[in-house]
């Protein structure tokens, strides 16, 4: 048994499930980064292999399916510390006892997995209808403070949606931005340089918050409820959260 | 942007804002023609206002001036209120900026009846026109049918809008002359029908000619309210089921009456929404539509109103004891969503598991099911971990307090 350490990306890790399979066993997989040597383990790094990640990836397609094999990519997408193992535990149990057990959904290797793998999906989803953009020039910019890396998952959406524009998301708390038009999309490292420096009054932002605040029945108010459905921690970037009560 | 603007947006969102309906589920449609937007199928929130209502389309109505005069409604003629209107191009480019911001999902557009039903769904039918065919817009679109429009009118509109609603308000034919006797239930039915005709022609013909345009792709759906009239649950319901059975809606919306207005048909001003018989309501009626339950079967004990104490599965199995409990390592599907407690994913979850390996208590509680409530009514492997099955004991353990009134001395 070994520790594999990586060097952060998808392909790495995949890498690194080739080798568990094919090679030696790996007790743990980890980010070079982030690893903590017990006392007792060997460790090794793997180095990123195209060839190795792209023949695992297809070997989890076939024998997983598509929906779990994107799940596998999900679960990289939480970035949350230890996401290897559990993956690894799922992927590992999969294939020694019999792709069915993937359906069994309260095993104790399964369910970590799958929980994991919902809130990431939970936040994609949201961030569809989360992103807020901004007319600057010609281009329409949003900012976005997710808790997952949920860029590349959003990306083909967005890319679609605004074909005929050009959009930039911002995800601050990684400083990535994610630029799309015409259909192709990028995701690249942000610099100040993409964003002119006096951003001009938007007219449809208070248009947008005069909406939101009349569509509410004045009977019916509940933000408990409301609460439940955006919690506070993804207000700060919707436009129409701010100040709703000084509004004319 | 006319400088006005901010005014009659606030006026005519006002005036929609008792409409219910606002999904964007339903269709699935990539960007063509080089447009602006797409449809998912499921549907996306975009935010919720203050009320916990979800905001995913922008409701407006084209215009507030109203020649009926529906006594519940606060558009109806004699209302002394300021009136607004938006024209076909004002709401076509506030719909594109706003969506192009991602604000939106699309646009539910209601009106009120200005000069006559058809010149109303004409101008309406604009609208349509200019976002579909000239902004190439391919977001989603809901569109209200107004009754007693003609059918050449609603047919062109529903080659254009995703999803079209032609509102009940009033279950019943007496209710609906108490409150609107401008509308009467024929010039309801009639639209309802059609759409439901000709939703079956489009499909069919989409089988065989591959260019035929698609007709209300998402369906159509309906609103009632509930508490302006003395209709009972099961009357309300009945007529939910019948739209389902015989015109396939999709959805049929509940809304507890506001009180807007002073009549002598009406609940009076000081009255509460009543909120927790909506919710019981659409309780039942995802009981009708995903959980094989028939009207007959919820209201078997000869009531005519639900139980305001507990939900209505619950109460169903509570008078059906004999079925429980159940093992969930054998029950079949169609039992196992009958159980309170359970729902349809859940008890998807359940079948799949069980494919693999049998399911424990501690299985049980991953699949994400509301044990208080199921744990009383299974066995796994076997064993049984509830209380007891009595209806009495399990009523009083699982009944929700009724919350504290305060008194009113208006009575």
């Amino acid at each position: 048994m070994t520790d594999y350490l990586y060097d952060g990306t998808f392909e790495g890790f995949l890498t690194c499930l080739y080798c568990h399979f094919a090679h030696e066993p790996a007790s743990t997989i980890a980010e070079s980064g982030f690893y903590q040597m017990g006392w007792s383990s060997t460790c090794k790094t793997i180095k990123t292999n195209e060839k190795e990640a792209e023949y695992m990836y297809k070997k989890l397609y076939r024998h997983l399916g598509l929906q779990t094999s994107k799940d596998v990519y999900y679960s990289y997408l939480s970035q949350v510390y230890g996401w290897e193992d559990i993956t690894l535990s799922f992927v590992d149990l999969c294939f020694r006892e019999g792709a069915k057990f993937k359906d069994a959904h309260s095993h104790d290797r399964v369910y970590p997995f799958e929980s994991l793998v919902l809130k990431v999906k939970r936040e994609v989803h949201r961030y569809e209808g989360f992103v807020r953009f901004r007319q600057i020039g010609y281009t329409l910019y949003a900012k976005i403070h997710p808790e997952y890396f949920i860029l590349p998952a959003i990306s083909d959406h967005f890319t679609d949606r605004f074909r005929n524009e050009k959009i930039i998301i911002h995800d601050e708390r990684r400083n990535l931005a994610l630029i799309a038009h015409d259909g192709d999309s990028l995701l690249i490292p942000y610099s100040k340089s993409m964003q002119e420096k006096d951003l001009p009054e938007d007219p449809f932002i208070l248009l947008w918050k005069k909406y939101v605040k009349t569509i509410a029945i004045e009977s019916r108010i509940n933000p408990k409820l409301q609460q439940k459905f955006i919690p506070l921690k993804y207000r700060k970037d919707l436009v129409e959260m701010e100040n709703q009560k000084e509004l004319p | 942007m006319k400088s006005d603007m901010y005014e009659r947006l606030t006026l005519l969102a006002d005036g929609a804002k008792y409409d219910v309906s606002c999904s964007s589920s339903g269709v699935s449609r990539k960007n063509k023609n080089n447009g602006l937007g797409n449809s998912q199928s499921f549907g996306i929130c975009h935010t919720w206002a203050a009320d916990g209502r979800c905001i995913s389309l922008m409701k407006l109505l084209m215009t507030n001036n109203c020649i009926y005069n529906c006594a519940y409604c606060v558009n109806r003629a004699e209302n002394d209120i300021p009136r607004a209107s938006l024209s076909p191009e004002e709401i076509a480019s506030l719909t594109m900026e706003f969506y192009r911001r991602n604000y939106i999902e699309g646009l539910f557009l209601s009106s009120a009846i200005e000069k006559s039903a058809d010149q109303t769904m004409e101008r309406m039918y604009q609208v349509l026109h200019l976002l579909r065919n000239v902004h190439n817009f391919n977001g989603y679109i809901h569109i209200k049918v107004i009754p007693g429009s003609q059918e050449d009118l609603v047919q062109r509109c529903g080659l254009l809008a995703d999803r079209m609603s032609v509102n009940m308000e009033l279950p019943s034919k007496r209710s609906l002359s108490l409150l609107a006797p401008q509308k009467d239930l024929d010039k309801i039915l009639n639209p309802i029908k059609q759409i439901s005709r000709d939703i079956i022609y489009n499909r069919d013909d989409r089988k065989y000619l591959t260019h035929t345009p698609k007709f209300v792709p998402a369906g159509q759906s309906t609103q009632v309210i509930i508490g302006a009239t003395p209709d009972t649950d099961r009357k309300i319901l009945s007529v939910s089921e019948k739209l389902y059975s015989q015109y396939q809606l999709k959805r049929v919306y509940y809304s507890a009456y506001v009180p807007v207005n002073e009549g002598p048909n009406l609940p009076s001003l000081w009255a509460k929404p009543p909120m927790l018989r909506e919710h019981r309501l659409y309780q039942a009626d995802w009981l009708l539509r995903f959980y094989g339950f028939t009207v007959s079967e919820l209201f078997s004990n000869a009531n005519e109103n639900m139980d305001i104490e507990m939900d209505p599965k619950l109460s169903w199995a509570l008078g059906h004891l004999e079925y429980f409990p159940l093992e969930i390592n054998r029950a079949p599907y169609s039992m196992l969503i009958r159980v309170p407690g359970i729902g349809d994913i859940s008890a998807k979850k359940i079948i799949a598991e069980r494919r693999v390996r049998s399911l424990d208590f501690e299985g049980l509680k991953r699949t994400g099911c509301v044990l208080k409530k199921a744990q009383h009514f299974v066995l796994a492997k076997g064993k049984y971990y509830g209380q007891k099955l009595e209806a009495d004991v399990l009523r009083k353990v699982l009944a929700d307090k009724p919350a504290v009134q305060q008194i009113s001395i208006w009575g």
